[in-house]
This record gives structure tokens, sequence and C-alpha cells, in this order.
């Protein structure tokens, strides 16, 4: 499975409209709302070599089972807070109680003399627009309410052969251009070819177009 | 944040057969047995880590617990014989037939290429249990140890260094030490388990040491998962209490110390 | 409403400017309403305390029952005990009874048959009992009762013959003991408790600092 993130900084609150309008010939279907929170977090460490990152991420979404992905560097854990997420095995042997905390929460509440949250933002409400060739997810994304720009994502169904998913990719990005859009991040990397770990690789592109 | 009251107390290797089938028994259910494998990660000494966070808040350094299962076809290959009685073979240090290379494996990842394609398939394979566990609380008319647990699921680890000891490190954590748990569990009346086990602690050098030689370990234990729930703590220590009475004279449970129980780094004021 | 035999001599009676209590059961009836108010409060008792949500302990519904039951046969014998007196004994109102301001407790006095509720209560023992009234001639019931009596007595005589063909206590079956008597004369069974209580063979709290803190 294939995606791609995009954002768009130089927006206003309506682009998403105008955006749904260029689709509207495409359209299948209109599908569910979704939304998404991304938090960054700092090391707090004095004495790190200069280097080395300090920033780390952690991106929830509603979609693709409400998990959230914590990413630093080039290492990722995918948590979840969902009951039915726990395995079986960890529960049978005494290592889980069934009661998971967000992994966030781990991080500022035990953690905090090592790592800050720095900002927080967040894509609520977001639409769902299903078309022959993708799923593209478009949302308005805002930091403590204030209007930071349009975050769009895009994914094909299994199957799909990277050169094709990359021509409905530039499909898209024609439309864009048709709307006067040219500014703007994208990323359709993988933050390790060979694991194929869909939500690590969507984070990690997620992290790619929202670090300021 | 879980909270786990327990009472704890230990047996030897003779007592094990008559008290496992006393507790059978008593609990009316077949004994059931679980292991674990537990990775103590403590923040990288390296650096220099601040007692306070940005709100002034004191936040001591505190292990951290990761925590899976081990597939029992390690340890037994032959099912028929994987059941408790499995547990009499290991009264010594070394861990007969089992293979420590996969506990590196689960804690680093495989650095081949095919066998990282085998662990993709199986999800549950890179899954963990990451906890933190505070020091019980003192005071002097308590009848149970209550410890609070803070805890999170790791359903899966990605990225191009993969392993849960790469992302731990880009956290701040190094690896402290490795424990090995095998031991069979009851289930008792009013959601109370009794756990008896066989504890290994591995050292770097992939030798194991047996630190219940002679016994085993036992340990009654409630969890309530929220630790303003009132109630169930109630009926939780009223349950272990119970079980208490119920084995007085048998299997003595009692509170364990509650600064054994501290898993913070030794270097702070004890308080 | 029940007919009134009573009420030719009730309008007798109430011409009599004085009338005489004198041969009013006044013990017997007295007698029966204390057993009745005991019996009655001891059953309420336990009918409220089975609807709660946690039940008593069984040793105290058993003295309960038990208290019942004894009360149950006091009551039965001072039945017995009035039996001539109370069923030769007939109610009616006398002229100066306030009939209209006591209307209610009139009829109840005057009712002969059973009260509807009483009527489901027997329906409901003799349903219980397999006795069907309209079929069985009252010879046939004496008969049925007596066969029951029978069986139980001789149930009763058969568990007392089992049970002592079985030694119950010490080591050996009756066989034996009958065998040879010594066996039999002094317990044998000592429970040997201490021999099975598990030694500690180490120290918990060490473990736990291990498993806690590594060292």
């Amino acid at each position: 499975m294939n995606s791609t993130v995009i954002f768009i900084e130089r927006s206003a609150p309506a682009t998403i409209t105008d955006f749904y309008d260029v689709l509207a010939n495409d359209l299948i279907s209109v599908k569910e709302k979704w939304s998404f929170e991304f938090k960054t977090f700092r090391f707090t460490v004095k004495n790190l070599p200069p280097d080395s990152p300090r920033l780390m991420h952690s991106i929830t979404f509603s979609h693709h089972g409400n998990k959230t992905v914590t990413i630093k560097n080039k290492s990722a854990v995918v948590t979840s807070t969902n009951p039915g997420d726990i395995p079986t095995s960890l529960i049978l042997n005494g290592c889980s109680s069934r009661s998971s905390e967000p992994f966030d929460h781990l991080l500022t509440s035990k953690l905090s003399n090592l790592w800050t949250q720095r900002q927080s933002i967040k894509g609520d409400f977001g639409s769902t627009y299903q078309t022959a060739e993708l799923i593209i997810r478009a949302t308005n994304v805002f930091s403590y309410g204030g209007f930071k720009g349009l975050l769009i994502e895009l994914e094909c169904e299994e199957n799909v052969q990277d050169t094709d998913f990359e021509q409905r990719v530039a499909k898209i990005r024609n439309y864009l251009k048709e709307m006067g859009i040219e500014d703007y991040k994208i990323c359709g990397d993988s933050i390790d070819p060979l694991m194929k770990n869909y939500a690590c690789n969507l984070a990690f592109q997620y992290v790619k177009v929202l670090e300021f | 944040m879980v909270l786990q009251l327990c009472l704890t107390s230990a047996i030897d290797d003779d007592s094990y057969e008559l008290c496992t089938s006393t507790l059978c028994n008593l609990s009316g259910n077949p004994p059931v047995l679980f292991n674990n494998f537990t990775a103590m990660f403590k923040p990288n000494p390296s650096f220099d880590i601040e007692q306070t966070n940005s709100k002034n808040q004191l936040i001591e350094q505190n292990r951290l617990k990761l925590c899976k299962g081990v597939p029992l076809d390690c340890l037994e290959p032959d099912n028929k014989q994987r059941d408790h009685r499995m547990l009499r073979k290991y009264d010594d240090d070394e861990l007969k037939g089992f293979d420590l290379r996969i506990l590196q494996r689960m804690l680093h990842g495989s650095i081949d290429v095919d066998e990282m394609d085998v662990d993709e398939r199986d999800a549950s394979d890179s899954a963990w249990i990451l906890s933190i566990s505070d020091i019980p609380p003192a005071g002097a008319n308590r009848k149970v140890s209550s410890q609070a647990i803070t805890e999170s699921t790791i359903t899966t680890t990605g990225g191009s260094s993969a392993s849960i000891t790469s992302f731990l490190s880009e956290l701040g954590y190094i690896l402290d030490y490795r424990l090995l748990v095998i031991g069979v569990k009851f289930n008792m009346k009013h959601n109370v388990y009794l756990e008896l086990s066989k504890i290994w602690q591995i050292d770097n050098a992939g030798i194991t040491r047996q630190l219940t030689k002679g016994g085993f370990m036992v340990k009654a234990f409630v969890n309530v998962a929220k630790s303003t729930d009132i109630k169930s703590i109630n009926n939780g220590t009223n349950a272990l209490l119970n079980l208490q009475k119920e084995l007085s004279g048998y299997i003595d449970l009692t509170i364990p110390d509650r600064k054994s129980m501290d898993s913070r780094l030794e270097n702070l004021n004890d308080i | 409403m029940s007919d009134r035999p009573g009420s030719a001599p009730a309008i007798n009676a109430s011409s009599q400017e004085e009338f005489n209590f004198q041969h009013v059961p006044a013990q017997a009836l007295d007698a029966v309403r204390m057993r009745l108010a005991q019996l009655t409060h001891s059953l309420a008792k336990l009918k409220d305390e089975m609807a709660k949500a946690d039940l008593p302990q069984w040793y105290s519904l058993q003295m309960q029952v038990s208290v019942i039951l004894t009360q149950l046969q006091s009551l039965t014998t001072t039945l017995h005990h009035f039996e001539e007196l109370l069923d030769s004994t007939i109610v009616y109102p006398v002229g100066t009874f306030p009939t209209t301001a006591h209307e209610g407790l009139l009829t109840t006095l005057l009712r002969k048959k059973n009260i509807p509720e009483a009527e489901s209560w027997i329906h409901d023992a003799k349903e219980t009992a397999g006795i069907d009234l309209n079929t069985m001639s009252s010879d046939d019931v004496k008969k049925c009762l007596k066969d029951d009596e029978e069986v139980t007595k001789w149930a009763l005589g058969f568990l007392k013959q089992e049970h002592s063909n079985y030694a119950f206590r010490g080591l050996h079956t009756s066989q034996e003991i009958s065998e040879n008597p010594t066996l039999g004369a002094y317990d044998e069974y000592q429970p040997s408790v201490s021999n099975n209580i598990p030694k500690q063979p180490f120290d918990v709290d060490s473990i736990l600092k291990i498993i806690h803190q590594g060292a």
C-alpha cells in the first residue's frame, strides 16, 4: 500500500472547498470524517552530541485503527490504547494488565524530565473522498486555534504498482496547479524501504511535511 | 494507571507438587503455564538529565520495563509435556534446552533480511508492553502492598532501525538488565491471581542465574484498572486478605518491603 | 357472602338486655391467637430475610426454620387440645353490634368458607401431594396417607440398618473390624500437617529488589 502526504501552508481555510470542487468530477463517494493529532517533543538533555536530533514526533490517526505512531530519527513505534490491540499472548503471560495508556501520557507524565512537549497540531473533522484511483483525505490544520494550512493524504489500494501510484499522485498535483497552488511540501518517501510498515511510513511522511 | 495490590511468599522445590494440587483444588481451576521475558531499561547515564521538568516538578529517574511472552515451544518442544510439571526440570541456574539467542533477536531485531520478512507476517511478534512502576506508598497500617503501574502497548516497531532497543535508545534509555520468568498461575476467586514462579537473571555474556534457587516465588495479586476506584480497591484488598487467611499456616502471604519494589535509580535520595 | 344460620339466635339475643359472655371460649381463642401471632411473625421475618440481596448465613436460616417448626407444632397441639370446644362454638352477632360500622369484621367472623387466598394454598398443597379429591373417596385418602407413613418408617429403618453396616471412623472397614476387633480400638489416623508446610528457601524481598533494581 502506497501513500503520499501533501501540506499546503500557503492556503486559506476555504482552499479545502476549492479542492473538493476540483475533485468533484472524479468523486465516487464521500466517506467518513477523520482527524489526526501531531505532537512534537523536545529532548531536554543538555550534553547531547550536537549532530543528534532533538525532536520526536507522535501522530495519532483516527483512521488506521486509532493508532499512535511515535517517531524519532530512524526509529518508530506504533502504540495503541484499543484493548483489542493488546496481543492475547501478552495478557496470558502476565505482561499486560489490559489497561493501556496513550504513549503520549507516558512521555508527559513519567518522562517529562527528558521530554518536553513543544507544539500540538490538529486536523479535526477532515473529509475523505474516494475516487476511482485514490482515497484522498483532506483537512484544515490548526495549531492552538490558529490556522496553519491544508493537509492532503493520498492513499491507494494494495497491489497497485508504484509507477501507477506516482501517476495518480501527479494527477492530483496537476489539479493543485490548476488551482494556482504550487508552493507546498510533498512527501511520498518511506522511512524504511525494507519493512513496508504502512502506519510508520505514513507517520514519517506527516513528519516530513509538517516539521516547521 | 493500574494499581496492583499484592502479597508475596515463597515455597521450596519439594513442596511444589503438593502446593500446585492444593491450589488447584482450592481455586477449582487447573494451573496455567506462563512465561515472560523482561528487559529493564535505564536512562542513559552519559546524558546529563535534569530531575525537574519544564514546570519545575520533581521527576525522578525511573527504569522502564519492557515485557513480552516467550513462545512456549522454545522452552519445551514437546506439546504433550507442556504443563505445570515441566517446571520441575528447571531447578538450576541453567535453562536447559533454551536458546537465549531468541531473546536477543526479540530485543535487537534480526540482521538477516530474510528473517525480517518472516517477522513482518506475525505482527504480535514485535508487540511489547512498556511500563513504569512507582514505589509503593509508605504507611504503617497497610494490609497489602499497592503499586501504581503506568503501561502502554507497543503493537509494532518500524523504521530503518526497527528494533525496540534502537527506539528506546532514541528515547534516551539503554538496556540495564534482563529477566526471564517461568511459572504457573491460578485464577482464584474474586479476580485474585496467584503465581508460583521461577526467575532467572540473564547477564550480558548470556549466562543465566536463577534467583529463586531451591524454590518458587509466590505472588498473589489483584489488578485494579483505576487507582481512583476506591470500591474495587477495597474489594481487591479484602479478597487478598481472605486468601491470606485461607492459606495461613500453609503459605504465609506477607506484605513485601516497599523499598525492594522501587525501580528508581539508586543515585537518588531515598524518601 | 356466607349464609347466616346464626341470624335467628342473634335476633333472640338482641332482645335480651344483658348478654352472658361466660360461654365465649376466650381462653381457647386467646391461646390459638397467641400461637398464630408468633408463627406469622416468624414466617414474615424469614420471608423478609430471603428477599434481601445477601442471604443470611445457613446456620441462622436453619435456626429460624427449626423455631418455626416448633411454633407450628405448638399451634397444632393447641388446636388439637381445644378442638372439641372450638368445633362446637358458633359465632353470631348480638343485637347491639354496630353492624354498619364494622361490616368487614362481621363478615369475616361469620364467614364459613375459606378466604380465596387460603383456598389456593390448600389447592396447591393437594396438587403437590398428588391427591385428586374428585376421584378419591375419603377412605382412599386415608389409605394414601397411611402408605406414606409406612414408606417413611421403612426408609428410616433401612437407613439405620445400612448405617450400622459401615465403619465411618478410623481406617478400617466394618468387615475388618468384625473379623479383628482389636483394629478399631484406637484411632490410628494422625494427620501429618507439620511435614508438608513449605519452607522459605530464600528471602522474597531480596528477589523483588533484583526484579526492580537489577541488583
